[in-house]
């Protein structure tokens, strides 16, 4: 109750500038911290801007980005996946079986594996919307119950040998870059044009932010909330089926770890794990971030067990600053 | 008629401001060993803050605490605890996962060797004191797995176990069973015979009547009086609690025709909620449903909107039958309900004003899908403007405005949608009186504007004050429709409170 008589409300106000909004959200302090980092990789390694890094550095995040659109709108919309990982090995399973085992064209084992992504998510939403079981368990048993499947198809070895035509919408280049990375720029650009003017996808903002609220204000909660797990299970999807040929091989331990990787990346971008708040750019700014570390600790010939240190730390001091900032701003 | 000497807990003088309300000005009165003291008023005169105060929760500005004749400050709700002194809330604080026994000793758990909590003892001790109180459940029992009524008792008990000597008691029959409410009498003669101080508060008249020795009434944080109980009637209690004068209301204006039927709902019921609720509601006229707390107003404004599901009967909108399961459905027919708790049910408050306007304008701002920043911006604008929202942006949060300016946002955001029925659920609920005289004109404009509006209120001068017709609820029953003008306030809390003389059929309590 602390608001002192003003003016009235403030007259007609224009659409905020991109620049303004920039500055407003967390997607500048991390674009500088990006900036920094890259830096100090210029200065400390000669190779950090060699054409051969950069390429393996952007192709290398591209997977995790294009994760990272799904887990964003899922991340504001109040929600959560820890089985992206396995959805990634399922669907680059399922579409190498679709081609070796039962010799279907490419096109066909790319959309068999993109709707065994969709088809995890759709589990997801449902057992999450419908039955109500919280979203850390719901997708915690998923990933169990999607990578024993994957196993259970390749009888755990994974699935080697796959066709050229495949491979190819990995290993492919366009201007020396790899088509994954268009893929992914696509996609990221898709996500945050809909993310900001859809309708759909505003009403996640609204559902993350008090669910009650939301629902009388009309929006159909559930629906909304099961469209975004598919979502996510098929960008996962979409990921593991590039990865997969990016490597020529569908792997049973394909995506392990992802799943926390991308959050924290979308956390540290200024989602928040509450749900309501985020954005693509800045989701995209965290994969770039953690990339940029990661390939930092790789060419300063550290040893590789620190990544995950490292990767932890920086996720907890994001997190930390922000929870500060909050406290200090709500408590005046 | 006063005697000091052996009050156990006396308080003089309190009162305690909130901001734009003086919720309690100079209070004094006292509660005895061995008596029943009767607390009652209407909604919002000062007893919920009197008893915040006696559990230690608020700190009064000014005034005294005695107990057994030395003062006392409760800077907690473990202090007072710890001076003897318990509330229980109408929302009770049990954990409905433990037993019984571990409700009871909550962090006061007995303890034996290392330290460690000794469970014989606590078991053996809670026993005692269910036997003492003559319950039929077991220390053991899962507190979840217990009735209402015996809820309420391990309530009392965990009071008991505390050596509580003052019992405070918070409207303890609103969740009950005439059969439980009739036990917990019992109960509660026998802890006055064993010299406890009991303060009962309480809506409901004739459980007034009958359990308590003295009753105090409050009105508009004052004390109107302190009677014995035997000096007076059912009547009498009620021109206590309303006896202020009626202001006038210049705004009203002039009486109009009604306009068309908006709705029409016939033998509404859900389970015992509500039951066999049937009304009409106008084009071009306020109509509220005053109740006490509890008597299923909100209840049937939720079923209407489609938020709570299992509701019987029929409901039409204006002239065709319609069948509303879901809040999009209830807005697509023309209708907004502004929920009693805008702050959990309606608002987001980590939004901004803007935003906010967006949630149930999706649709008109973004023809084809795509979200139009002009188009909100433009509502917004003309919204907060109309309604004189007081803020330095419309990219503040809303958590920074006040409660008055959060209900003109509100109101506002669904204005936008052009209604043709809007709900409004204690509309001036926690707002400061210069914005809730604002918000009272503003639903007299909007009726005078041609919209039906149905108002939802516990607030009995609001009520008369807004009101062409004023559909009075008692218990899920809706007993009476009464013209606004002319209404007096004995007579609506008469009906409100059941106060009709002796017809009623359910007087079963003896």
């Amino acid at each position: 109750m602390s608001i002192s008589a003003s003016k009235g409300a403030t007259t007609a106000e224009a659409r905020p500038s991109i620049f303004r909004r920039l500055l407003e959200q967390r997607e500048l302090s991390i674009f500088i911290v990006v900036l920094i980092v890259a830096a100090g990789l210029r200065i400390a390694s000669p190779n950090f801007l060699s054409q051969a890094n950069l390429t393996a550095l952007v192709l290398g995040l591209s997977f995790n980005a294009i994760a990272a659109v799904g887990m964003t709108v899922l991340l504001i919309s109040g929600g959560f996946d820890l089985s992206i990982g396995a959805s990634l090995a399922l669907a680059g399973a399922v579409a190498g079986m679709v081609m070796t085992k039962f010799g279907m064209p490419a096109p066909i084992g790319i959309l068999a594996g993109l709707l065994a992504g969709a088809a995890v998510g759709l589990a997801n939403g449902l057992i999450i919307a419908k039955v109500g079981v919280n979203p850390l368990i719901a997708t915690l048993g998923m990933q169990q119950v999607a990578r024993g499947i994957v196993f259970l198809l390749t009888s755990g070895l994974g699935i080697p040998n796959l066709p050229d035509e495949f491979n190819v919408i990995a290993q492919g280049k366009l201007f020396t870059l790899q088509y994954p990375v268009y893929i992914m720029l696509i996609v990221v650009i898709v996500g945050e044009i809909l993310l900001r003017r859809w309708r759909f996808f505003r009403q996640s903002y609204f559902i993350g932010g008090n669910e009650r609220s939301a629902r009388l204000s009309g929006i159909n909660v559930d629906r909304v909330k099961i469209i975004n797990y598919i979502l996510m299970g098929t960008l996962a999807a979409l990921s593991g089926v590039l990865l997969t040929a990016r490597m020529g091989t569908a792997s049973v331990s394909a995506g392990l770890g992802v799943d926390l990787q991308v959050i924290s990346a979308c956390v540290i971008g200024g989602a928040s794990l509450a749900g309501g708040e985020g954005s693509v750019l800045g989701s995209l700014l965290g994969v770039i971030l953690m990339a940029l570390i990661l390939n930092g600790l790789n060419l300063l010939g550290i040893n590789p067990y620190w990544q995950t240190i490292v990767i932890g730390g920086v996720l907890i001091l994001t997190v930390a600053v922000d929870a500060l900032n909050r406290r200090r701003s709500s408590s005046k | 008629m006063n005697q000091p000497s052996n009050s156990l807990l006396r308080v003089e003088g309190i009162s305690k401001a909130f901001p734009g309300v003086q919720a309690l000005s100079d209070v004094s009165l006292d509660v005895r060993a061995g008596e029943i003291l009767a607390l009652v008023g209407e909604n919002g005169a000062g007893k919920s803050t009197l008893i915040h105060i006696l559990a230690g929760a608020y700190h009064p500005d000014a005034g005294q605490i005695y107990l057994d004749g030395r003062e006392v400050a409760f800077g907690s709700t473990q202090a007072a605890e710890q001076a003897g002194v318990s509330v229980v809330f109408q929302e009770l604080s049990l954990v409905p996962n433990l037993s019984v026994a571990e409700n009871v000793f909550a962090n006061s758990q007995p303890l034996g060797a290392l330290g460690l909590i000794d469970q014989r003892a606590m078991y053996a001790r809670t026993k005692e004191l269910l036997d003492l109180f003559k319950v039929d459940f077991r220390p053991n029992a899962q507190v979840g797995r217990l009735s209402m009524g015996n809820q309420q008792m391990v309530e009392i008990v965990k009071a008991l176990a505390r050596n509580a000597k003052v019992l405070v008691l918070d409207e303890p029959t609103s969740s009950l069973t005439l059969q439980e409410a009739a036990r917990l009498f019992e109960r509660l003669n026998q802890l006055r015979g064993q010299g406890f101080a009991i303060i009962y508060v309480s809506h409901h008249l004739e459980e007034v009547l009958e359990i308590s020795d003295r009753v105090a009434v409050l009105r508009d944080g004052k004390l109107v009086g302190i009677r014995p109980t035997a000096e007076l009637n059912e009547h009498q209690i009620v021109s206590m609690m309303v006896g202020r004068e009626l202001e006038a209301f210049a705004d009203r204006g002039a009486e109009r025709e009604r306009g068309a039927e908006a709705m029409r709902v016939e033998g509404f019921s859900r389970g015992t909620v509500f039951e066999g609720v049937s009304f009409t509601l106008h084009e071009g006229e306020v109509l509220t449903f005053f109740g006490l707390v509890g008597a299923g107003r909100t209840e049937v404004a939720r079923a209407l909107m489609g938020l709570d599901s299992g509701a019987t009967g029929a409901v039409q909108l204006s002239g065709k039958p319609a069948h509303i399961t879901t809040p999009s459905a209830a807005m697509r027919a023309g209708m907004a309900y502004l929920s009693e708790d805008r702050k959990n049910e309606g608002l987001f408050l980590d939004k901004t004003i803007t935003e906010n306007f967006l949630a149930p304008n999706l649709q008109r701002v973004s023809p084809g899908g795509w979200l139009r920043w002009d188009a909100l911006n433009k509502i917004t604008t003309h919204y907060t403007k109309q309604l004189d929202v007081k803020t330095p942006s419309l990219k503040q949060k809303l958590r920074n405005l006040s409660g008055g300016n959060q209900q003109k946002v509100f109101l506002g955001q669904w204005l936008a949608r052009d209604p043709k029925i809007l709900i409004v659920d204690e509309p001036t609920r926690g707002i400061d009186v210069g914005t809730k005289q604002e918000i009272h004109r503003l639903l007299r404009e909007l009726a005078a504007g041609g919209k039906a509006v149905m108002v939802i209120s516990s607030d009995l001068p609001e009520a008369l004050r807004v009101s062409d017709r004023i559909a009075v609820m008692r218990e899920g029953k809706l007993v009476d429709i009464v013209p606004g003008r002319g209404a007096t306030e004995e007579q609506i809390m008469a009906l409100a409170a059941g106060v009709t003389g002796a017809k009623q059929t359910e007087e079963v309590r003896a």
